[in-house]
């Protein structure tokens, strides 16, 4: 099921909520339980028994952690079994077809036959509950938290509906407390509604136009270097508005539920280093790379080199979890480098000497030539895509045509807006927390209003998040 | 958490709460006024397997009360503001409009295709493009004419925007003639594969440019309509009847055709694609000068009403023992114009000649009672107007001889033929069959190209 769905926002929604809000408060975990195995069974039931086995996998080995004592030969077993189990199901179901495909390149190369390729589903979602599970044993083990007070608990951890597709992802001691006691008021769920709101207009009526305009530069023959570069900046405001509104819906609709999530983004394309955007992106995947592999990696405390190795390492695997392909491969070793480099330049570099402007538009621009491995289909698309960013190839006539798909009336100004959002040093999560007057209210009900009216007209368009 | 004045949160609440809970209500409200069963239990009633949840999901989208007057409603705001044509055509240049997917074609590249797999063993991908799968399907077909002694030449009929890109856009403004489909590469693979292949582009293009020399203002497209002018496809059929004549293919006795000149006033189906009736209301129905082809015989040469829909075999040939040895296999280019057009094809608002019209309106007129089959056929006649005067008509002309034709509106990469496979009687004493299709078909036919057989032998 997607948020900016007529049968989320008018059917199961308002079921849940008036379920929810009638049910003893002993009753609610198991509840939301239910009804997140809906909205994940939703697009495919099957998906459901793949989620349901990782839980009961990980709440026994936990179980085990916790009743053994962390260093035991038990915990070590159960730790052991809960990684394998995690991450070998992520594996299968997301790397097997890239392995295949590698295998029968290595083969074509020897002049042999390809083999068949297994076609297999990725199950939505996956990456996503597939860490946040998989935090629950390892912060046992590490006496980080305690272990689930029951199955009830543990499972509405993992399959929390609101962030279970696309994140933001929720370590299991960030909610521990929460899944047993938590408030709610009429203050929360008002800032809930704000936040929902401001995320359910951002991706209608922000990403999705701002994805018609990358999809077009993307799929032409060859755009000319004007429309690339409105296309590669196009799909930069997509994913973010994209990306940013999943993150604000989901934390909007666990504050409705009494449930507090971090922030996930905060103003990334003001960031006047590569560093300094990866505080600012994606910060619950960041810091559970960080956390969870970086620093058991050694992080920088084990000398230069093995820094830059580590940070090497993080980034790809980084790159390789938002999908299997190379291009997120090269899309992680681009970060990683960069990252490396700002390292070894130290803090007293010459590029720290510039102006904060022109740091904050360099650093756009290498994020931008990175987002074209992210978004193109193969290495060779995003080769030929950078050649038109920067006049590398000729242009064939009919490719001028793409003018008239991109310099719309609607395209110019949807970029426009985006661009005065993406400049704000106050984004969606920081404004719901401040005081809201009678105006801002009524302002965020016509947003909501305009979003759904517009709603309709829109093709299907799920989160870009989902493919991961 | 502070979060505002208890007002305004109760405000912005209750706001939202209404809106999430009133729109399903009312939805239930409508439905039991209706007498209907509440269509949000239909979930209960069917396996919840993938296909029944889609299907649930969409027809709760479908059937919501707010879906004909909200959309369009938003629609039209989009337009008026934003300029917004939605997702099936651009504005171009003047008042012209284009259809989106054709455009598209145009710009993409040539894509590989993805062959669907029932087993979870997919075999390695091909690498096999879009255009390749094209090449292959006309290959197929011309091999098993040959086999009935059956040549085939194929017309791909240039999209709007390949013979105005300047319409489209500024950027070609003064030089569209240096404008190349990617069509015209296809053209050019089906030619070394030996299939003859009118090149329309080109003969568009030295229409345009003889035109713009001699200062006339002659259009081959309609402005806000995805199809030709009656003079675009007079063109077309000119081109094919010469390309004919070289091959040595038409050796029927001539007959004397004769034209006269019809008026109609259309309204572009680009207009009913993206549905804003304030963009409907700003465009004026287009006048369209048709020149009708009429048999010495029979007059107009258009389809009896019983004739199946999609298949239509000349009048004149069946009273005559004169026999077509060309078959005509198209889309809605070969039927516009030429017999009844869905609703979908744009509509015909007013026509001069017509005593066909006139007959229309008398016959929903009697004595103030509407009789359904009289309205039937009313609408039929107005659909079919001005008949005889499309690409079939116009190519007979040229040709000096009969041709029959089967049509298939956006099918004819695979449906057309499909209805050929089933009728061996439409092949019977063909020499020549022609096969047009749009060129966007190239990436975007319906049900792609597939390999089709030739009916059997009579």
């Amino acid at each position: 099921m997607v948020f900016t769905s007529h049968i989320f926002i008018y059917y199961y929604l308002p079921l849940l909520l008036l379920v929810y809000y009638n049910l003893p408060h002993g009753w609610r975990n198991a509840f939301l339980t239910v009804m997140s195995y809906v909205f994940y069974g939703w697009w495919n039931p099957w998906f459901t028994i793949l989620m349901l086995a990782t839980t009961l996998v990980n709440y026994w080995c936990g179980k085990i952690i916790a009743a053994r004592g962390a260093r035991s030969l038990q915990s070590r077993a159960a730790l052991a079994v809960s990684v394998i189990a995690s991450l070998g199901a992520l594996g299968f179901f997301k790397y097997s077809m890239f392995f295949t495909d590698g295998v029968n390149r290595l083969l074509a190369l020897g002049g042999t036959d390809p083999l068949p390729v297994l076609q297999v589903t990725l199950p939505i979602g996956i990456s996503f509950y597939t860490f946040q599970s998989l935090s629950y044993t390892v912060d046992i083990y590490r006496g980080d938290a305690p272990a689930a007070r029951s199955l009830v608990d543990f499972a509405c951890f993992v399959s929390m509906f609101p962030q279970l597709i696309a994140g933001p992802i929720i370590r299991y001691r960030t909610v521990a407390q929460q899944l047993v006691y938590r408030e709610h008021t009429l203050p929360r769920f008002s800032a809930g509604t704000s936040l929902f709101i401001l995320g359910f207009a951002k991706k209608i009526l922000l990403a999705n136009p701002m994805g018609e305009v990358a999809d077009a530069a993307f799929a032409a023959a060859a755009p000319t270097t004007l429309d690339a570069w409105f296309g590669i900046v196009a799909y930069a405001f997509q994913i973010y508005f994209d990306f940013a509104a999943y993150s604000d819906m989901a934390v909007g609709l666990g504050r409705m539920l009494g449930f507090e999530f971090p922030k996930n983004f905060n103003a990334p394309y003001l960031a006047d280093n590569i560093t300094d955007f990866w505080r600012r992106w994606h910060i619950s995947l960041s810091t559970f790379l960080r956390d969870y592999l970086y620093i058991p990696l050694g992080g920088n405390r084990l000398g230069p080199s093995r820094t830059y190795v580590n940070l090497a390492t993080v980034m790809v695997l980084g790159g390789l979890w938002h999908g299997a392909n190379w291009t997120f491969l090269v899309w992680g070793v681009m970060h990683g480098t960069l990252l490396m480099g700002e390292r070894w330049a130290g803090k007293n570099s010459l590029y720290r000497t510039l102006p904060k402007t022109l740091r904050i538009g360099i650093t756009f621009v290498l994020v931008l030539i990175a987002w074209v491995f992210f978004r193109a289909e193969s290495l060779t698309a995003a080769g030929d895509y950078l050649a038109a960013m920067f006049a590398l190839q000729t242009t064939p006539g009919s490719s001028l045509l793409l003018a008239a798909e991109l310099y719309t009336v609607r395209n110019l100004a949807v970029a426009a807006i985006c661009a005065i959002l993406t400049i704000q040093p106050i984004q969606a999560f920081d404004w719901s927390q401040k005081r809201l007057n009678l105006a801002a209210a009524m302002f965020v009900l016509m947003l909501f209003l305009l979003a759904l009216a517009v709603m309709p007209t829109q093709a299907f368009n799920p989160f870009l998040y989902f493919q991961f | 958490m502070a979060f505002g004045s208890r007002i305004s949160q109760v405000t912005l609440v209750l706001g939202f709460l209404a809106v999430i809970f009133g729109v399903p209500a009312w939805q239930v409200v409508v439905e039991m006024g209706q007498q209907r069963p509440v269509q949000a239990t239909d979930v209960f009633r069917d396996a919840p397997t993938v296909k029944n949840l889609r299907n649930f999901e969409q027809t709760l989208e479908d059937n919501w009360w707010g879906q004909d007057s909200i959309r369009p409603l938003m629609q039209e705001g989009l337009f008026l503001s934003l300029r917004d044509t939605g997702a099936k055509a651009l504005k171009g240049r003047d008042g012209w409009m284009f259809y989106k997917p054709g455009v598209q074609y145009l710009i993409e590249q040539d894509r590989t295709e993805v062959e669907p797999s029932d087993s979870i063993w997919a075999a390695p991908p091909t690498g096999q493009t879009h255009r390749d799968s094209v090449v292959r399907a006309i290959v197929a077909y011309r091999d098993q004419l040959r086999q009935r002694n059956i040549e085939l030449l194929v017309v791909p009929v240039p999209s709007k925007a390949s013979v105005y890109p300047d319409m489209l856009t500024r950027r070609f403004a003064g030089h569209s003639g240096e404008f190349r489909s990617p069509t015209e590469d296809l053209i050019e693979e089906l030619r070394q594969q030996g299939v003859p292949v009118v090149q329309l582009f080109e003969v568009f293009r030295r229409a345009r440019q003889t035109d713009s020399v001699s200062g006339s203002c002659e259009s081959y497209y309609l402005a806000d309509d995805t199809h030709w002018t009656p003079q675009g496809a007079a063109v077309a059929a000119r081109a094919v009847a010469e390309s004919l004549h070289r091959l040595g293919w038409n050796s029927q006795a001539p007959l004397s055709y004769t034209t006269e000149e019809v008026r109609v006033w259309r309204r572009g189906d680009l207009l009913d694609m993206i549905s804003i009736p304030a963009l409907s209301e700003r465009c004026p129905a287009e006048e369209v000068h048709c020149e009708r082809v009429l048999d010495p015989l029979v007059g107009p040469m258009v389809p009896q009403p019983d004739a199946r829909d999609g298949r239509f075999k000349n009048d004149h040939l069946i009273d005559t023992p004169m026999e077509s040895s060309v078959l005509l296999l198209g889309d809605s280019f070969s039927r516009i114009y030429q017999c009844a057009e869905p609703a979908s094809l744009g509509e015909v608002v007013k026509s001069e000649s017509a005593e066909e019209l006139d007959t229309a309106e008398r016959l929903t007129e009697t004595d103030g009672e509407t009789d359904a089959t009289n309205v039937l056929t009313a609408e039929r006649t107005k659909r079919m107007l001005p008949g005889s005067a499309g690409f079939p008509s116009l190519l007979a002309y040229e040709l000096k001889s009969p041709v029959d034709y089967v049509v298939s509106d956006g099918g004819a990469a695979t449906d057309v033929r499909q209805r050929l496979s089933v009728d061996g009687e439409i092949l019977e004493n063909k020499s020549v069959v022609i096969w047009e299709f749009a060129e966007r078909d190239a990436s975007y036919g319906k049900d792609g190209w597939k390999d089709v057989p030739l009916p059997p032998e009579m």
